[in-house]
């Protein structure tokens, strides 16, 4: 059997950095591992060396590469939009659509999520992958398309500046894409399972906001807190936060900002036995990777599924 | 026709009580205005609030209510002080049996027992907390709250027999050795622990030198190693007596804070033994200038029995204070526990009426966001039917109802209230309410409080003079002044709001006047 251009997250472990990314690597560790992450694949990042070779922009880019000059932030910025302009302009190989929409429709969702996931030989270099981008709420009609919007995603102005600033330009630096199925998530959050101001590690600390999680991951709203103790498995404290809007997913794709009904603003998002579940998912990551993770979560229809789940840095 | 009644009456504060708990309150409120009248304290509450703000308590009574109930409890107590004395007995029956009660939770594997099981064992424990409580307010605290009604009659009955008999002593200074009960509280009972504990470390070369040489985060270990004896004594201290400060919601005292306490004994000049010694020879002091003193005065079995009743009036506030302390100490892994059955934090369970405990175990039913709405603003209201507890609007609603006396203390230079103990001091005010607020007193200075409670004393060892709120020379204030010899004046209105943190003041504890100075 020839290489496959996507593979599903069950088939992918921690081992799989160099294919499938960070991101991709670890949702394929924690599928292995029975963390409720929701179901996906990762189009893997030889499919994006095979399309810029098949359709011959892979010298394209390395010209361009060349001409910046890191000192010079336009020409950043020119590299930028050209290499951008010029992936987008390219032709999806048919093979590899064909493969990605077959894991696509296994999936059994009409929205997914599309985020970029790089990978370079030095693995460590690929905790870059948060500077690359996601889409939420993709229909099956966008979904190529976006596919080849992560791919260029690995040429935005931060991405080409890291890339030069890190002399990871003598590396072969390329880009895995993970599709998941989008989760519509009534309340989401994060997770850390060690206290990231008092540093206790028998503290979880879990934020729940209405709606998708990026609100409160990107801190625009003022979540729940709760706090978790690993050892009473107790909950210690309680914080309820206004919330006044929340994105939620917008029919036909996409996603929007609605307000929320006034009689549940100041409402507590998770019930305590909910808070207690969550935090026993995540103390089980934290246990499989033996280091305090920093998690992403959604709750949908009752259940819980970890979309995210990385190693605190700033410990 | 009840809404309209209710915006005519004025409403008063009785008292104010810092981290404080709905949990702690919702019972013995219920208790005073629908018990009493059953049992003969008196009826004249026939409605009542607490209101929290946050954890800030305030006990609202409707003035011309309040006055009435003291009145009726302070006569009867007066005519019948054996009518008092017998309750007061009771009251200490039931603090003694909630205390016991208390030490089988304590005891208690509590996550390995069934739902029922935890509910059965707060329940029983809860029956006398009630009781001690409940009861225990009216001959211990309302009769005597805010116009020290009891002490007041008793000093004027004492003052009349000594005028009678011409006696050359003068009421100030035989009412506190006469007052002195001969049950030591458990403030005074740890004082007593610690110097012993004290001179134990001091005669053991190992464990002293451990206390001399280590910090105070190290001396645990280094202890155990050391001395096996001398460790497992401090820690029995510890155990013993660190409920003592835990009041209604904690924290109770850390181990850190005594080992402090013995290492700063312990390096100081001043002689273990010597201040134990000294310490029960002035309890022994005091006790046999009391015989002293009723042999000379010749008392009639009537006042006899009102000096009996101080006695166990100044005894019953403490020990039913102590026993509700080890009680809501003990609660505390309990109700813990009892969260992490049903996902909730224990400011959750504070926040709820000790009978909605049971049904939220047992049956999961609680309401979350109502919780959490009282622990921002609440109202718990009661009268001879209902007790109801109101939060966020409904609260803001009730109170809007409300009519509340005013209260004009600003302008005044000076202020009077009822001497403890003698003498006068000027010094610079320190308003400490609260066991974090000690750090700020300095030796000589003037501590005021609302009112104190055990967990104050020692801020109140260092104050040149102390000045409360709160009344009655039976108050926690009054007694520990007089047990220090400190200048003292109770029952001042207002002078936690007039005097501010460095106010220059003297007080004249012989007159019961507090001036400000310029």
């Amino acid at each position: 059997m020839t290489q496959p251009f996507a593979l599903p997250f069950s088939r992918l472990g921690k081992k799989n950095v160099d294919i499938a990314g960070g991101k991709g690597a670890s949702l394929g560790e924690m599928t292995q591992a029975g963390i409720p992450v929701p179901p996906g694949c990762v189009v893997l990042a030889s499919s994006f060396d095979q399309f810029i070779k098949e359709t011959g922009i892979d010298k394209k880019i390395e010209a361009e590469l060349k001409k910046v000059n890191p000192k010079n932030i336009k020409s950043v910025d020119t590299a930028s939009a050209n290499l951008r302009k010029l992936i987008k302009g390219a032709k999806f190989p048919k093979d590899i659509g064909d493969e990605v929409m077959k894991e696509f429709l296994k999936l059994k969702s009409p929205f997914v999520a599309v985020r970029s996931s790089a990978t370079a030989e030095d693995s460590s270099a690929a905790s870059w992958a948060g500077e690359l981008e996601s889409y939420l709420f993709v229909t099956r009609q966008k979904l190529l398309e976006n596919v080849k919007t992560c791919w260029s995603s690995l040429f935005t102005p931060r991405a080409i500046f890291y890339r030069i600033e890190k002399k990871l330009h003598k590396q072969r630096v390329s880009v895995a894409v993970v599709i998941q199925k989008m989760v519509n998530s009534e309340i989401a959050g994060i997770a850390f399972t060690a206290h990231p101001v008092t540093k206790n590690r028998n503290h979880i600390v879990i934020e729940a906001g209405w709606g998708q999680g990026e609100s409160v991951v990107s801190g625009r709203v003022t979540p729940d807190t709760y706090v978790y103790d690993k050892k009473t498995s107790g909950i210690v404290e309680v914080n309820v936060g206004s919330q006044r809007d929340m994105i939620i997913q917008k029919t036909g794709g996409g996603s929007k900002t609605v307000t929320i009904p006034p009689a549940n603003q100041d409402k507590q998002k998770l019930t305590g036995r909910q808070i207690v579940e969550i935090a026993n998912i995540c103390e089980r990551i934290e246990k499989h990777y033996k280091y305090p993770q920093d998690i992403e979560w959604a709750l949908e229809k009752g259940k819980f599924y970890i979309v995210q789940s990385r190693p605190i840095t700033t410990l | 026709m009840a809404k309209e009644k209710t915006s005519q009456d004025v409403w008063m504060t009785a008292a104010e009580i810092p981290r404080n708990t709905l949990f702690m309150m919702s019972e013995p409120i219920k208790f005073f205005v629908q018990t009493w009248p059953k049992l003969g304290l008196g009826g004249k509450v026939s409605r009542y609030y607490s209101y929290f703000d946050g954890d800030f308590c305030q006990m609202k009574y409707i003035r011309r209510e309040f006055d009435a109930q003291a009145d009726y409890l302070s006569r009867k107590m007066l005519r019948q002080p054996r009518w008092a004395i017998q309750w007061i007995a009771r009251v200490e029956r039931w603090s003694a049996i909630f205390m016991h009660h208390s030490k089988r939770i304590v005891r208690s594997d509590l996550n390995k027992l069934s739902n029922r099981r935890l509910i059965t064992l707060f329940h029983s424990s809860l029956k006398f907390q009630v009781r001690s409580h409940g009861v225990g307010a009216s001959v211990s605290w309302h009769a005597d709250a805010e116009k020290e009604r009891v002490t007041k009659g008793i000093w004027r009955a004492l003052e009349n027999h000594l005028q009678k008999i011409g006696s050359q002593y003068d009421v100030v200074e035989i009412f506190g050795t006469l007052t002195t009960p001969p049950q030591t509280s458990y403030v005074s009972k740890e004082e007593v622990s610690f110097l012993r504990t004290a001179a134990f470390i001091a005669g053991r070369k190992q464990a002293r030198s451990v206390f001399l040489k280590h910090s105070i985060d190290r001396i645990p270990e280094k202890l155990r190693v050391a001395d096996r004896v001398a460790y497992s004594r401090v820690l029995r201290h510890y155990r013993s007596f660190r409920w003592l400060n835990y009041q209604y919601k904690g924290p109770a005292t850390a181990l850190s804070e005594y080992l402090g306490r013995w290492q700063e004994l312990l390096k100081s000049k001043s002689s273990p033994v010597l201040m134990l010694e000294n310490n029960l020879q002035t309890r022994r002091a005091v006790m046999k200038r009391q015989r002293t003193i009723v042999r000379q005065l010749r008392l009639t079995p009537y006042v006899k029995n009102l000096i009996m009743l101080a006695q166990r009036m100044v005894f019953i506030k403490d020990f039913r204070k102590d026993a509700l302390f080890y009680g809501m100490h003990s609660y505390d892994p309990l109700l813990r526990e009892i969260g992490k059955r049903v996902g909730l934090t224990i400011h959750q369970i504070w926040a709820m009426n000790t009978w909605e405990l049971a049904p939220a175990l047992l049956h999961n039913k609680f309401d979350i966001d109502e919780l959490n709405a009282r622990q921002k603003e609440a109202v718990a209201y009661a009268d001879r039917k209902r007790y109801i507890v109101y939060s966020g609007e409904k609260a803001k609603n009730f109170l809007k109802n409300i009519r509340h006396e005013k209260t004009n203390y600003s302008a005044k230079k000076e202020l009077s209230g009822t001497p403890a103990c003698t003498g006068k001091v000027v010094g610079t005010v320190k308003i400490i309410n609260l066991p974090e607020e000690m750090s700020k007193m300095k030796a000589g200075d003037v501590m005021v409080a609302h009112n104190t409670n055990p967990n104050l004393v020692p801020a109140m060892k260092k104050a040149g003079a102390l000045v409360s709120e709160a009344g009655g020379l039976t108050c926690h204030t009054a007694i520990v002044a007089r047990e220090l010899q400190t200048p003292c004046i109770v029952g001042v209105a207002g002078v936690t709001h007039v005097l501010k943190d460095g106010d220059r003041v003297e007080v004249d504890a012989t007159r019961g006047v507090i001036k400000k100075l310029k």
